[in-house]
């Protein structure tokens, strides 16, 4: 009797074991679960915000081909014309014209500084148009491109951004 | 006996959770290791930049002034063996404009940029050629990328940039 009550007792504490194995094993499975999960979710996430920052640049650049922006001397749809922006920017009435909050186009390479006017253009470095309030504006490379005077007159292109911020998609 | 029996048993129940384990982390460790090192090939704003780069006009006059290559051009004219009007060669002029125009625009070091990589190849049915290769920073990680194409004589030159992160 005594023996059968003892081998009893040592398959009860084999059973035990072997739960507290698998719930170990089940308490283990989960966590890496749940990291993995979090983690992908952090990729969606991401992948999200790469997205929406993809089509912000999209709208940016759609923004640079506009009649307003647009440098028609040359087949080039990756350009705008900074001659055209300069004067935009003297006119007013065209601040509420895209419904944007901020609007901006800056020089990439060569480096300019300070903001452009008639009396420093285009040795200057941004032509703000719209500075309204700045969220995160989106921005797209771009060429500006200028009649430049010197050596009986060409047009030259340089590097830029452009910056947009507001409902571009109804601009 | 029956006493050592039991603690092989041990053991190798032991040995058989820590292999289940390991075996589960190497797995996690590979998918996380993949996802870290992700290419994207296809990348809008690289696209926008190599467009923009390729439209700038360049400091190399060919045949008069002020005839001024683009930079797109440039690179076919590197291919070449052409020289600016100015006596520099166009490859010269060409490293020193895109290394000027890569470093204003892709800042290695500071911030997320760890480095970055343009390369310039002349491809045809019967050759492949690379032109001009400009490298800095080093490329590991998160790699963000886009190519251009432009013809140039019997062929095509693609150029290509790579931006790691």
């Amino acid at each position: 009797m005594k023996t059968l009550i003892a081998s009893y007792s040592k398959g009860q504490i084999k059973i035990q074991q072997m739960a507290f194995v698998l719930v170990a094993l089940m308490i283990f499975l989960a966590l890496v679960a749940l990291i993995y999960i979090s983690f992908r979710v952090e990729n969606i996430k991401g992948d999200v915000e790469d997205l929406g920052d993809q089509e912000a640049r999209e709208l940016a650049r759609k923004l640079s081909g506009t009649p307003e922006f647009a440098f028609t001397a040359e087949d080039c749809s990756d350009c705008i014309d900074l001659d055209k922006v300069l004067v935009l920017k003297e006119r007013k009435t065209y601040k509420d014209f895209w419904n944007l909050d901020y609007l901006q186009v800056e020089r990439v390479y060569p480096k300019g500084d300070g903001e452009c006017t008639k009396a420093n253009y285009p040795n200057c470095g941004t032509i703000t148009i719209i500075d309204d309030e700045v969220w995160t504006p989106a921005q797209a490379f771009v060429s500006l491109c200028r009649w430049e005077d010197s050596k009986g007159g060409y047009f030259r292109c340089e590097l830029g951004r452009i910056y947009a911020s507001g409902d571009l998609g109804n601009g | 006996m029956d006493k050592n029996r039991k603690g092989q048993e041990e053991i190798v129940g032991f040995v058989l959770i820590v292999v289940i384990v390991a075996v589960v982390f190497l797995v996690l460790l590979g998918i996380f290791i993949r996802q870290d090192g992700g290419l994207e090939t296809e990348n809008k704003e690289i696209s926008q930049f190599l467009g923009s780069i390729g439209q700038s006009t360049s400091e190399c006059a060919v045949g008069y002034e002020p005839n001024y290559l683009k930079l797109g051009d440039l690179i076919e004219s590197c291919y070449s063996g052409d020289l600016c009007l100015s006596g520099k060669k166009a490859c010269d002029v060409l490293e020193t404009e895109l290394r000027n125009v890569l470093d204003a625009s892709w800042q290695v070091g500071e911030g997320p940029i760890k480095g970055y990589e343009f390369n310039s190849t002349f491809l045809s049915d019967t050759k492949e050629e690379e032109i001009k290769s400009i490298k800095k920073g080093e490329c590991i990680g998160s790699v963000r990328g886009n190519e251009e194409s432009i013809n140039a004589e019997g062929g095509v030159i693609v150029y290509s940039l790579k931006v790691c992160y």
